[in-house]
């Protein structure tokens, strides 16, 4: 799992009030939601997705020479404000659709937040001190592409799992929530 | 005078002294047809011969033990014979819409359909352990690491060179996109407008180099995907046939003695390999995803086998008998199912036909059935020709739906295929359909009666031991043989024969057994067949009661006493179906000057067939001859069946017309006590009729109804008298002379015995001693000769009626 759960905890036998799962443009939501929809379950702890709308996407989308080249096609085209946020209005919509299929067999209580800023900022400024936060690593090119040679492997368990190790008693919580949810997803996939 | 016959020549009765036997209980049941030697010598040729074209075509009339004995050939035949092959159709992977037709040895069809299943069950365990292997993982895992590490690297590089530059490096919703940055963050529109201008051309021109770049490195990473998925590709066929390989390897070990099903087996393992997706099991969801399953499972029906023909099970070749012919049931049909509103098939839907199910072996059809179903005659014809089953589709041949279908492979032909028909359906055939005699070259042909000789009786016996076995009946005693006897000879119609429709006996003996256990008997004897004849005639009755009626009440108008001239009683016969009798009939003459022409009056009116327009000629050509030989035949007649309303055929009242008009001729008047049957020739012999039993039995009938006079009557041809049968109350009355039979040879002996008045030479004319039928008949046609003469002078034209009038004032 591509995935960084941190806790900011006061504590450490506070309780985990809630999982905040941080989304963007770059990160793979499976595999985000995946983690804090375990994790979550685990931890009978609320589900927040966080999504957030990269604000220098929208800045750049105002300069007149901003140009997308896309991933499929290879082909460069005008890249305009209003295309980007439809397409991240569109996105942030998926993502509660997700979270929702997710949740809602398990019984959990969810929310979706959208907010507007730096990716990685704005997930930590979100995050209280008895949240648990779990976060995609962005990547160039990602996708599971096993899937288009006609054979589904499910990466989840073939994935590292990174914790953000601070020497802090909260992250030494937060490796242990980490360890437990692999063992479980592995468990799951036997 | 003709005597008439003595009562024991009226009828042939078996003497049930004949027999050695009390019941038939104690005889051995052999035989359950008989006297069909003929036609068993050719059916035991058609059989056994196995040459192209000797198919059998057995014909005879109803009743007459044709399937029977077939049958009886057939399996004595097959038990011997080698157990014809398995035929099954499997898939065509290259070519799905035609599906490959293999033969097999004898219940190896159904081992291969299992051996197929199980194979699949065994591939749909194998295939996803492989996948969830650590191994499988661990080597996609690999490509996936190798893919991704290479293009993150590049990715990380180009990156790096932007920032360089002061260029971010940016994901979008679908791709990537550079910015340029001031101070870590993306420069506002604002912020680059107050840029310098050189200083803006400048990023503007790095962000489009940049651009070139990554998109080279994008059509890298789709170039590379394509690459990934080829490898992985491999893989997958790689691991698959870890788990196909050895499987299908000791299949094709099993069957390699057929080379096509090796052959099927590699096609197999292919089209596996391609598509081991298919063998992973679904996801155990319910509702919307069963669909998913059931799609799933269709896929895999791909693997199965259809087996159409096993033969397993039988000893010897199979026998099928097809008793609804139609196009389908005989060279097989392909199914359809309904799938989201369209129609569908594939070669599991294959069904076969009759000549599936006896290829090898032996087809028992109908004709006439057969005829009747549209395009199967030709269609059954087709597959003969072509020694091979090619199963098409009647709906597509005829455009009436428009939907894929699918040609399957044909399948190699080789039966014996025996045809049950009417004579008239063979030679029908034979005359109209040329292929027919490339198809049926051995004709079997079951005859209508057979010899009654001694051992023929014996034979009747032990055929009649053979039902009561069969069917359950209780045991006839000998008196009841020899009643069943009688009848048989009776049905036949001639008193030196025996019906050889077996089946109309089999069914007086069911329903003389009725009769018999109804009384409480435990034997059916001579009482018990007798009314089991007479309930059958008193079944069909209705008619013939009804006719004799209208004759006693005097509606139809028969005399059956005193004489009259120029009027005879003559005897039709009355066929409905199984069941005939006899009827007198008045014929009346009239005679007058003429130039020669008899007027068949039937003939006139369209309501007389040929034959009996023929016999009116010969008549008129015997009366021609024998009194009118060297002068003009001055004679004009005419001739009637009265109170006649439908169509009269046959010459069977000849005899009684040519008297009539004698009668009328010579004013001697006819004894309307006698009736008469025969036919003549134009020397004045009587030859033999139809039907005489009925004949005589219907005058009987209607004399015995009005009172018995003692001096009544039938003339019969006496080459009939062999065919008589008649009733036991008919004879009776003969034996106390209350009713005669009397066979005439000549026309001569039949006008005496109707007049009393010898025949006498046609030349010998005058009253006294002289005073002959022939004479007056000779006198009168002088007459009119002369008359002719008188009135064919220049200026007088003679004609019918009107000269014999003014002949008669003359």
């Amino acid at each position: 799992m591509d995935a960084v759960a941190r806790r900011r905890v006061k504590t450490d036998d506070q309780k985990v009030r809630r999982v905040v799962a941080a989304l963007d443009v770059a990160a793979t939501p499976a595999q985000v939601l995946e983690a804090a929809v375990g994790l979550a379950n685990a931890l009978h702890a609320e589900l927040v997705g966080l999504f957030v709308e990269d604000q220098r996407l929208l800045r750049l989308a105002e300069l007149p020479f901003a140009q997308e080249l896309s991933l499929t096609t290879a082909r460069a085209q005008r890249l305009l404000l209003d295309d980007v946020e439809r397409a991240l209005r569109r996105q942030a919509e998926q993502m509660r659709r997700m979270i929702g299929e997710m949740a809602q067999p398990l019984g959990l209580a969810w929310t979706l937040e959208v907010v507007r800023g730096d990716s990685l900022q704005s997930a930590l400024a979100y995050a209280g001190t008895d949240d648990l936060l779990v976060i995609g690593r962005a990547r160039y090119v990602s996708g599971e592409f096993s899937r288009s040679a006609g054979v589904a492997v499910p990466a989840v368990h073939t994935r590292p799992l990174a914790v953000l190790f601070e020497g802090t008693p909260q992250s030494a919580r937060a490796l242990g929530f980490a360890a437990t949810g692999a063992r479980r997803t592995a468990r799951s996939r036997s | 005078m003709i005597d008439p016959l003595p009562s024991e020549r009226l009828a042939r009765r078996c003497n049930p002294d004949e027999f050695d036997f009390e019941t038939t209980a104690e005889l051995v049941a052999a035989e359950d047809v008989i006297g069909q030697d003929r036609a068993a010598r050719a059916v035991e040729f058609g059989i056994a011969i196995g040459r192209e074209g000797y198919n059998l075509f057995v014909m005879g009339p109803p009743g007459s033990g044709k399937h029977t004995l077939v049958r009886r050939h057939i399996d004595a035949h097959a038990v011997g014979t080698q157990r014809s092959s398995d035929w099954v159709y499997v898939n065509n992977f290259k070519q799905p819409q035609k599906p490959v037709a293999i033969g097999l040895p004898p219940g190896h069809g159904e081992a291969l359909r299992r051996d197929m299943e199980n194979l699949v069950e065994e591939l749909r365990a194998a295939i996803p352990a492989i996948f969830e292997s650590e191994e499988y993982t661990a080597k996609v895992e690999s490509i996936d690491t190798e893919f991704t590490e290479r293009h993150e690297r590049e990715f990380a590089a180009l990156g790096e060179e932007a920032a360089q530059q002061k260029i971010a490096l940016l994901r979008t919703p679908s791709g990537f996109s550079f910015a340029p940055v001031k101070e870590g963050e993306v420069m506002s529109p604002e912020d680059f407008a107050k840029l310098p201008e050189e200083e803006q051309q400048r990023i503007q021109a790095a962000i489009v180099a940049l651009q070139v770049k990554l998109e080279k490195l994008v059509r890298g990473v789709m170039r590379l995907r394509k690459g990934r998925i080829e490898r992985i590709r491999a893989l997958n066929r790689e691991m698959t046939l870890l788990a196909v390989g050895h499987v299908v390897d000791d299949l094709k070990v099993q069957y390699q003695e057929a080379p096509k099903v090796v052959e099927y087996l590699d096609a197999v393992q292919h089209d596996v390999l391609d598509n081991a997706d298919d063998f992973r099991k679904p996801a155990e969801a319910p509702g919307v995803l069963a669909h998913l399953a059931q799609r799933e499972a269709a896929s895999l029906r791909r693997y199965e086998v259809n087996v159409l023909v096993d033969n397993g099970r039988p000893d010897g070749a199979p026998v099928v008998t097809e008793d609804h012919p139609t196009f389908q049931n005989l060279v097989g049909r392909i199914e359809h199912i309904a799938q989201f509103g369209t129609l569908v098939t594939d070669f599991n839907l294959i069904k076969p036909g009759a000549l599936h199910r006896a290829n090898g072996g032996y087809l028992l059809v109908d004709a006439l059935k057969l005829l009747a179903q549209p395009f199967a005659w030709e269609g059954f014809k087709r597959a003969l020709l072509r020694r091979e089953i090619r199963i098409e589709s009647l709906g597509e041949m005829y455009s009436m739906v428009s939907t894929t279908s699918l040609e399957p492979e044909p399948i190699p032909l080789q039966t014996k295929v025996v045809l049950f028909g009417d004579r008239l359906v063979y030679y029908l055939l034979q005359a109209y359909d040329p292929d027919f005699d490339k198809l049926f070259r051995v004709a079997a042909d079951f005859g209508d009666d057979f010899d009654r000789s001694k051992e023929a009786t014996t034979g009747f016996a032990q055929m009649i031991a053979a039902h009561v076995s069969r069917d359950g009946l209780l045991p006839v005693d000998r008196s009841g043989v020899a009643r069943a006897v009688d009848f048989a000879s009776r049905y036949a119609g001639d008193g030196r024969k025996l019906t050889a429709q077996v089946r109309r006996i089999a069914d007086l003996l069911a329903e003389a057994d009725h009769s018999a256990r109804a009384a409480g008997r435990n034997v059916i004897s001579t009482g018990d067949v007798e009314r089991a004849d007479a309930a059958q005639r008193d079944r069909s009755d209705r008619l013939r009661e009804r006719m004799q009626e209208e004759i006693v009440r005097g509606t139809i108008l028969i005399d059956t006493d005193g004489a009259k001239v120029a009027q005879v009683n003559g005897l039709s016969v009355l066929a409905l179906g199984d069941y005939a009798f006899g009827t007198p009939t008045r014929i009346t003459a009239t005679t007058r000057l003429g130039d020669g022409h008899v007027i068949d009056i039937q003939r006139e009116v369209e309501l007389g067939g040929a034959i009996h327009s023929k016999g009116v000629l010969i008549l008129s050509s015997f009366l021609a001859a024998r009194f009118s030989g060297n002068r003009p035949h001055s004679l004009a007649a005419s001739l009637v069946f009265e109170q006649t309303y439908g169509e009269v055929e046959g010459d069977s009242a000849s005899l009684a017309e040519l008297c009539a008009l004698l009668s009328s001729l010579s004013g001697i008047p006819i004894k309307q006590s006698l009736a008469v049957t025969g036919s003549v020739n134009q020397l004045g012999d009587v030859q033999p009729i139809g039907g005489v039993n009925e004949k005589i039995e219907g005058f009987f009938e209607i004399c015995q109804a009005r009172g018995l006079t003692g001096a009544q009557g039938v003339l019969i041809p006496a080459t009939n008298v062999d065919d008589l049968m008649l009733r036991d109350d008919v004879i009776a009355a003969a034996r106390g002379g209350s009713f005669q039979v009397y066979p005439v040879r000549t026309v001569d002996e039949a006008i005496e015995l109707l007049t009393g008045v010898p025949a006498g030479d046609a030349e010998a004319v005058g009253e006294g001693p002289q005073f002959t039928v022939n004479g007056r008949v000779a006198a009168r046609l002088r007459e009119y000769s002369t008359a002719r003469r008188k009135w064919t002078r220049p200026g007088v034209s003679a004609g019918h009626g009107r000269g014999g009038a003014k002949a008669s004032e003359d």
